[in-house]
């Protein structure tokens, strides 16, 4: 068993709360992403969790010891790098053999760990080469094996991926997201590329500024967001976030968005607003929640095509809401309209999301 | 290439006086020597005569020389030793995030950055049996009666020696590895320590290795330079009393400019030479293979 708990944990460097009292609890055998923007706390999480950054505040736990105290070798872990960091001045088979000969496993058994580690990721024909002579996808793969080679509790990886071409980025996330089903280990994963973390996850923290701004699966994080933060972090394209301002026009409430003043015809949507502590908010739509409908089409949003951007399988369309520019999914790939062509836009309204424009919270 | 040289065929009448120069000063004398070497050199008389290779016949056989060859190679190794593991555990401590040491770095170059012959001037006086601070402080204290003979008794001469170059060389060996320690990736550390190994091993396993290149550019340059170090020993013993620290190179000169014999002297500087040219070509060969490694 093998979970690994989070309590509280904090690192501050000088003004800075680079981890900012997070707490989180991984089930065993689960693969959880730390996700978020440059500098948010990622690599600090994981290096506290591994030992090599010592605690400020709170406690870790892998299954029921408490190690918050303990050194690395400690812990049962095994991390693999952003650089990898290989020992350049070691071959291949002797970068794996390294953590087995700290731990004084005989040479036996080193031998049949390294070869099966060797046979999973394919890397057999490289054994005797130096580091240098490998390339970034068989350096990363080198780095999984001196990972996998220990048989850890807990594998730590950060950004193992984030040099590599886009090519090998896709074939080695599915590489190590088998690895992980086979071995049957619990994963902590960071990376900064939300596709990454949706793709492989079993569950996301997302993490801006040193806090955990929400934790759940995929889909929780994709259909409820818990604020604006998240909400325009997960997802591809990023959602839709238009401010707005809750008015009332004959005892109605409305939402006025720049020039433009939206009139909700569902009850869900009244709902939200009642639910809103002040009148400023920021309304929430995914580029399919914004539909392209017909000229003259009943309480929809007129405006002008920005840009069209095809990429093949959708194309895009930009264009303003109010003074957010916001991009649509056109229903027609093969749409090509010009810049300051009208269109009509229709919200879709079981999908808008409302934030409290102070809190960023999400009103539910 | 032909065409570049030709290309510029107007610039190298200005190479011409420093290659002038450097003919006078390296070329020939260092032709001049070789043909000294086999010839006698009577201070007597004007003329040289051929004598084949018996001045070096005779060097092989002066026990005199012998010594002076014993002593180099005792400087040589001793002097390099000492120096390198005092720089090397200095470097491994400045290394350190500890406070101060910013300033302990600054004062432990001091030596390094004094010239050879005032400090060997300074310790010639420090060591000095009647007036050296050593021994008077000693004195003072009522630890010895008789001063100590640091620069006369053939048990202390060379240590005494080796004790001053360490103090004047260290510094030289300490920004060398402090230098390559700051090139070692923090990461490898880092997943050293993940994988179990203790702070020794993590010296041996990960420093020593990452280190190996300035290690040995370090150590050969030092050697090279002990070898041809005549401003110390000259200063501080003139290479007496009786031969006990004279080195090749004090020995040369004083044969050369003492004796006034240049045909045998001249044949010791071509061994010298000879010697120093294996490791010099050593010491090219690591450096442009660490060069070639990155
Ligand atoms: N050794 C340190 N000294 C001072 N500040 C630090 C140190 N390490 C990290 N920080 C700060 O802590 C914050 C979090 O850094 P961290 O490396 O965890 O970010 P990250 O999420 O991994 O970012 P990235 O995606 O760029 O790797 C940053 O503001 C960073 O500047
Ligand atoms: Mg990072």
């Amino acid at each position: 068993m093998a979970e690994v708990s989070l309590k509280n944990i904090v690192k501050t460097y000088g003004d800075v709360r680079a981890v900012d009292d997070v707490s989180l609890h991984i089930h065993d055998k689960e693969f959880v992403t730390l996700v978020g923007p440059s500098g948010c706390g990622k690599t600090t999480t994981l290096h506290m969790i591994a030992g090599l950054i010592d605690l400020d505040g709170g406690h870790i736990f892998i299954g029921k010891r408490d190690v918050s105290e303990l050194d690395p070798k400690d812990r049962d872990i095994a991390m693999v790098f952003q650089n990898y960091a290989l020992y350049p001045h070691k071959s291949v088979r002797d970068n794996l053999l390294f953590p087995l000969r700290m731990r004084k496993i005989d040479k036996n058994t080193a031998d049949q760990r390294i070869n099966r580690a060797a046979k999973i990721l394919s890397i057999e024909q490289l054994l005797d080469r130096k580091p240098k002579q490998l390339s970034g996808g068989q350096q990363q793969r080198v780095a999984l094996g001196r990972a996998i080679v220990r048989d850890p509790a807990v594998f730590l990886m950060d950004e193992p991926l984030s040099n590599l071409d886009a090519k090998l980025r896709l074939q080695m996330r599915t590489e190590i997201k088998h690895l992980q089903q086979e071995l049957q280990a619990t994963m902590i994963y960071v990376t900064h590329d939300q596709i990454e973390a949706m793709t492989m996850s079993d569950r996301i923290a997302v993490m801006d500024k040193g806090k955990v701004q929400q934790f759940g699966t995929p889909d929780e994080l994709f259909n409820h967001p818990n604020n604006v933060f998240v909400a325009g972090f997960i997802g591809n394209p990023p959602m839709n976030l238009i401010p707005a301002q809750i008015v009332s026009e004959g005892g109605d409430k409305k939402l006025r968005m720049g020039q433009i003043t939206f009139a909700p015809q569902s009850a869900r949507v009244h709902d939200l607003i009642n639910k809103a502590v002040g009148d400023k908010v920021v309304v929430g739509l995914r580029n399919t929640a914004i539909h392209m409908v017909a000229a003259g089409t009943p309480s929809a949003i007129n405006t002008q095509v920005y840009t069209v951007e095809p990429t093949g399988d959708v194309t895009y369309v930009q264009a303003n809401i109010g003074d957010k520019m916001c991009t649509i999914s056109s229903p027609d790939v093969a749409y090509r309209g010009r810049l300051g062509d009208p269109i009509t836009l229709k919200l879709d309204e079981n999908r808008l999301y409302l934030f409290d424009e102070l809190t960023g919270k999400a009103i539910v | 290439m032909l065409k570049n040289i030709w290309k510029h065929r107007w610039d190298y009448p200005y190479l011409l006086p420093a290659l002038g120069v450097m003919g006078l000063l390296i070329v020939y004398p260092f032709f001049y020597t070789i043909f000294l070497s086999f010839y006698d050199t009577p201070s007597s008389r004007p003329e040289i005569f051929f004598v084949g290779l018996d001045n070096y016949r005779e060097l092989l056989r002066d026990e005199t020389f012998l010594l002076v060859v014993k002593n180099t190679l005792i400087w040589s190794v001793f002097g390099t030793l000492c120096p390198f593991l005092v720089g090397f555990l200095a470097a491994l401590l400045v290394n350190q995030k500890l406070p101060g040491l910013n300033f302990a770095r600054g004062l432990m170059i001091v030596p390094y950055a004094m010239g050879f012959v005032p400090a060997s001037h300074a310790w010639r006086w420090i060591f000095h049996g009647d007036f050296g601070v050593i021994t008077g402080t000693l004195q003072y204290l009522g630890l010895i009666k008789d001063p100590i003979p640091f620069l006369q008794s053939p048990a202390l001469i060379m240590p005494s020696l080796i004790l001053v170059n360490t103090w004047k060389s260290f510094p030289f060996v300490m920004i060398m590895v402090y230098a390559g320690l700051q090139t070692i990736p923090e990461s490898l550390y880092k997943a050293a320590r993940v994988d179990g190994a203790s702070a020794w091993s993590q010296f041996w396993e990960i420093t020593v290795p990452q280190l190996s290149n300035v290690l040995m550019v370090t150590s050969m340059l030092m050697f090279i330079s002990n070898m041809n170090q005549f401003t110390l020993i000259e200063i501080m013993t003139g290479g007496g009393p009786a031969y006990l620290s004279e080195i090749i190179v004090t020995w040369i000169y004083h044969s050369s400019f003492q004796t006034l014999r240049f045909g045998l002297a001249s044949a010791a500087s071509v061994l010298l030479f000879l010697v120093l040219i294996v490791f010099s070509i050593f010491y090219v060969r690591t450096l442009t293979r660490s060069a070639v490694q990155g």
